[in-house]
């Protein structure tokens, strides 16, 4: 019998550096870590329903955002989620901008793609088939 | 479930072919039947049924309708309705790997079926990720000659193995045999069915059908493709570049060999002209008027499209003939009242011919369902003005006319109109083909938009049965049987 509730969740990142030094993002889902390949990929398979930690860290307040005399920032390391499918299925730029949510190091709660802080963003997944999970997030 | 896919003896077919909801049609829809004979020249069995038709009716017989409907249309769905349409997927998937196939044919009428095709595919491929997907039809593209994002996505998503373009009767073919990189497989260019080709095409077979489920007794026939015409705003005539016909006999053949079979006697045509070629449409109908006046209780009625022409000596004749053929409901692209923008077109038959033409469709009771463009480019306050008062003095036709004034020009790619947009003055002003202004006359979509709306509420405050609906063929099928 076919689960309908199994699938393969991938994560697609990008990642801003300064002289080599660049964040780090893992996923932690039912006790396991999953980390990043050499193309910025995060690809597991989860059973629905389920939620997935992705934990940001690595960056030094200090020395990892460069501004200028204005405070403008010049230059800055950073990781932004580029794309996330599940069972190759996209979630649309609206998930991905406004449902997402850094809770940071410094105690805000940040609601982007674009990760300039350490933290962890939770995302729920709660619905008990693709079909079901995938229409809700997209809506 | 569903009683089309239903597979108690376990039997094994090689290819699946399916209709994917929603086109809102309750009479038979075609291609499956049109493919089946393909399939099977290849050596492959091949199961070729209308689900569609099951699932209109589950849908337009459920408590939650109008929820349902959305999801073929937006992807909608709520708490309530997501567990009942993931059973339905389930369970469309179940019947069709049921029957052990090695490709399944998704046939996509219209752009409604994009969502549905997409997730029958997954559930499908769930079950049985060695199962071939192949889709095609209308409704895979934006556009007649596309292209299409939609598929591409799919393709790349590999939930679809191969699409094909145009009509598929020589690609299947080729890639049933192994030949996958033939016209039309995974490409926009493919190759029309000459006129032996389209001649020696075997009948549609209608086996797997059941034809107690449909609300409309009609078969779809098809007796040429393209068009004699070459109307500067038509991208029909951009797929289908050559005017390709079957003859009276072959087509008189079919319709008594089906209506043998399935004991039906109304036929719709699906194709965008029946009488094309003049010579082989007057022995057809020759043909019919002779069936029906030597079986009195078995006569055929058909219906379909139909292009008028100026006056001729035996104009008056083929009328009595029409008539005497069954003809229920023709419809004709008149495309535009005044006779200087009909020449324009590309339509070059007088207002004297059309008043000859409804004065004999009068006479013979022969509903003609009329198709209209407002806001042609050169199109003018004048001309609408004339419109309205055409409308006025033609009131005695109103009980055989169904006028349709559609939703305004619209500029489709590879169109004449598309290919000599600046000599015409006209611009571009957004992606939709209605978006257009032409800064010479002022035309522009707000204007266009009032002039349609000026002269539907004038047609129905003058009587004139109007229709809103904007899908040719639907319009046809609705007045079927009524």
């Amino acid at each position: 019998m076919t689960n309908f509730n199994k699938c393969n969740i991938k994560f697609k990142f990008e990642f801003g550096s300064i002289e080599q030094r660049s964040m780090n993002i893992t996923a932690m889902c039912n006790n396991k870590c999953y980390t990043v390949d050499k193309s910025g990929v995060i690809e597991f398979g989860i059973v629905l329903p389920t939620t997935i930690i992705l934990n940001v860290s690595g960056k030094n307040y200090n020395t990892d955002t460069i501004v200028d005399a204005d405070g403008n920032i010049l230059q800055d390391i950073f990781v932004k989620i580029d794309s996330i499918t599940i069972d190759n299925f996209p979630l649309n730029k609206l998930f991905l901008h406004q449902r997402i949510t850094l809770s940071t190091d410094t105690d805000q709660n940040i609601t982007s793609s674009y990760f300039g802080f350490n933290g962890t963003a939770a995302i729920e997944l709660k619905e008990n088939t693709v079909f079901a999970q995938l229409l809700s997030m997209n809506s | 479930m569903w009683k089309c896919l239903n597979n108690p003896n376990n039997e094994i077919r090689d290819v699946v072919i399916v209709t994917v909801p929603w086109t809102d049609s309750s009479m038979p829809l075609m291609a499956p039947a049109v493919l089946r004979p393909v399939v099977e020249k290849t050596g492959h069995s091949c199961l070729a049924i209308d689900l569609n038709v099951e699932i209109y009716h589950w849908t337009r017989h459920h408590a939650d309708q109008q929820d349902l409907i959305r999801f073929f249309f937006d992807e909608y769905i709520s708490t309530k309705t997501g567990p009942i349409l993931h059973q339905m997927l389930l369970s469309i998937a179940q019947g069709i790997v049921s029957w052990q196939p090695k490709y399944v044919g998704l046939s996509l009428f219209s752009y409604v079926c994009q969502h549905s095709a997409k997730w029958i595919a997954y559930y499908i491929k769930k079950l049985n990720p060695d199962i071939k997907i192949l889709v095609g039809g209308p409704g895979c593209l934006a556009t007649f000659t596309g292209p299409s994002e939609y598929i591409n996505n799919m393709l790349n998503q590999k939930l679809f193995d191969y699409h094909i373009r145009g009509d598929a009767e020589h690609s299947l073919y080729e890639l049933l045999t192994g030949n996958v990189t033939f016209h039309g497989i995974n490409s926009l260019k493919w190759k029309e069915l000459d006129q032996d080709e389209l001649r020696a095409l075997p009948m549609p077979n209608y086996s797997d059908y059941d034809f107690e489920i449909y609300d409309k007794k009609a078969l779809p026939i098809i007796g040429s493709r393209g068009c004699v015409r070459q109307c500067k705003f038509c991208d029909y005539i951009a797929n289908w570049k050559k005017f390709q016909w079957r003859t009276a006999a072959d087509i008189f053949n079919e319709m008594l060999h089906q209506s043998e079979l399935y004991n039906i006697n109304t036929f719709k045509f699906q194709d965008s002209l029946t009488n094309g070629n003049q010579k082989e449409f007057r022995r057809l109908i020759e043909l019919l008027a002779e069936h029906n006046i030597n079986n009195p209780g078995n006569q055929f009625t058909w219906s379909g499209y139909y292009i008028f022409r100026d006056i001729t000596a035996s104009s008056e004749s083929d009328w009595e003939l029409i008539h005497a053929s069954g003809a229920t409901t023709l419809m004709v692209g008149i495309e535009n009242i005044n006779e200087h923008i009909r020449f324009d077109i590309g339509k070059k038959f007088t207002n004297e011919s059309i008043d000859f033409h409804f004065e004999q469709a009068k006479k013979y009771n022969i509903l003609l369902a009329i198709l209209n463009i407002v806001g042609y480019v050169n199109e003018v306050e004048a001309d609408i003005d004339a419109i309205k008062q055409w409308l006025r003095d033609h009131v005695q036709y109103k009980d055989i006319l169904l006028l349709q004034w559609g939703a305004t020009l619209g500029i489709f790619p590879n169109t004449y109109l598309s290919e000599h947009k600046e000599e015409l003055g006209i611009k571009m002003i957004g992606n939709q083909p209605s978006l257009w202004v032409n800064e010479g006359t002022g035309s522009n979509p707000a204007l266009r938009a009032r002039w349609a709306k000026e002269i539907q509420t004038l047609s129905k405050e003058l009587g004139y049965a109007v229709t809103e609906n904007l899908d040719n063929h639907f319009i046809l099928e609705t007045l079927i049987n009524d």
